[in-house]
């Protein structure tokens, strides 16, 4: 009981705190976009360009943590998800 | 201003590559071990279906050119990518209980790392080559 109690708070965990990195990096991303597209508005296809390949990285990692939290819940700890 | 722009030669190469991979890992592990083929095949779609859908966002259809409303649609776009990637793990997650997880991410991860990898081998093999004077 107490080991499926610390599955599910670590699937929390690993969801919670995955999306609240993709939040940081995304807008910090979003905003270094709106300033090199301010500054230079002839530039914006490249920045899109760039800006798709840095926001692959970026959600790379949470998107992993959030697969082996889903993982956890859903296969790991017995009787939740169906 | 409404403008028709097509994805970037980069772009589309980084989505080829993905495919790629996950049809050469997947027709690998069917030789290998072929009960982890179908869960490569899963991981590598999983990643690169998104992408897909992200890049044909960003890059097709009528866009405009200002970087505010084009930074929206960015973000909406990059939420229903990660909302796509989150429900079709979870629907595989939960549908298919033969996956084998470690094969599933590890697919994921090599073909997610297409990304980074794809844009420096290209940067590479196209960077003139100075001449020593």
């Amino acid at each position: 009981m107490e080991a499926q109690a610390l599955l599910y708070i670590a699937g929390a965990l690993m969801l919670g705190i995955g999306a609240a990195g993709a939040a940081v990096g995304i807008g910090v991303l979003g905003g270094r976009f709106l300033e090199g597209a301010a500054r230079q508005p002839e530039l914006i296809p490249m920045l899109r360009t760039q800006f798709f390949i840095v926001m692959g990285l970026v959600d790379a990692l949470p998107v992993i943590a959030i697969a082996i939290g889903l993982y956890v819940l859903f296969a790991v700890v017995p009787g939740f998800g169906g | 201003m409404v403008q028709k722009i097509t994805i970037p030669a980069q772009i589309k190469n980084i989505l080829f590559w993905q495919w790629l991979i996950t049809f050469c890992v997947t027709a690998f592990l069917f030789i290998a071990k072929h009960d982890l083929a179908f869960s490569a095949l899963l991981g590598g779609a999983i990643c690169a279906l998104p992408n897909m859908y992200f890049a044909r966002q960003l890059f097709t259809k009528r866009r405009i050119a200002e970087a505010g409303t084009l930074l929206r649609t960015i973000y909406v776009a990059e939420f229903i990518k990660l909302s796509l990637a989150v429900a079709l793990l979870a629907i595989v997650l939960i549908n298919y209980k033969d996956v084998h997880p470690i094969t599933l991410f590890a697919t994921y991860f090599i073909v997610h790392s297409c990304m980074w990898v794809v844009p420096l081998v290209t940067q590479v093999f196209t960077k003139p080559t100075l001449k020593q004077t």
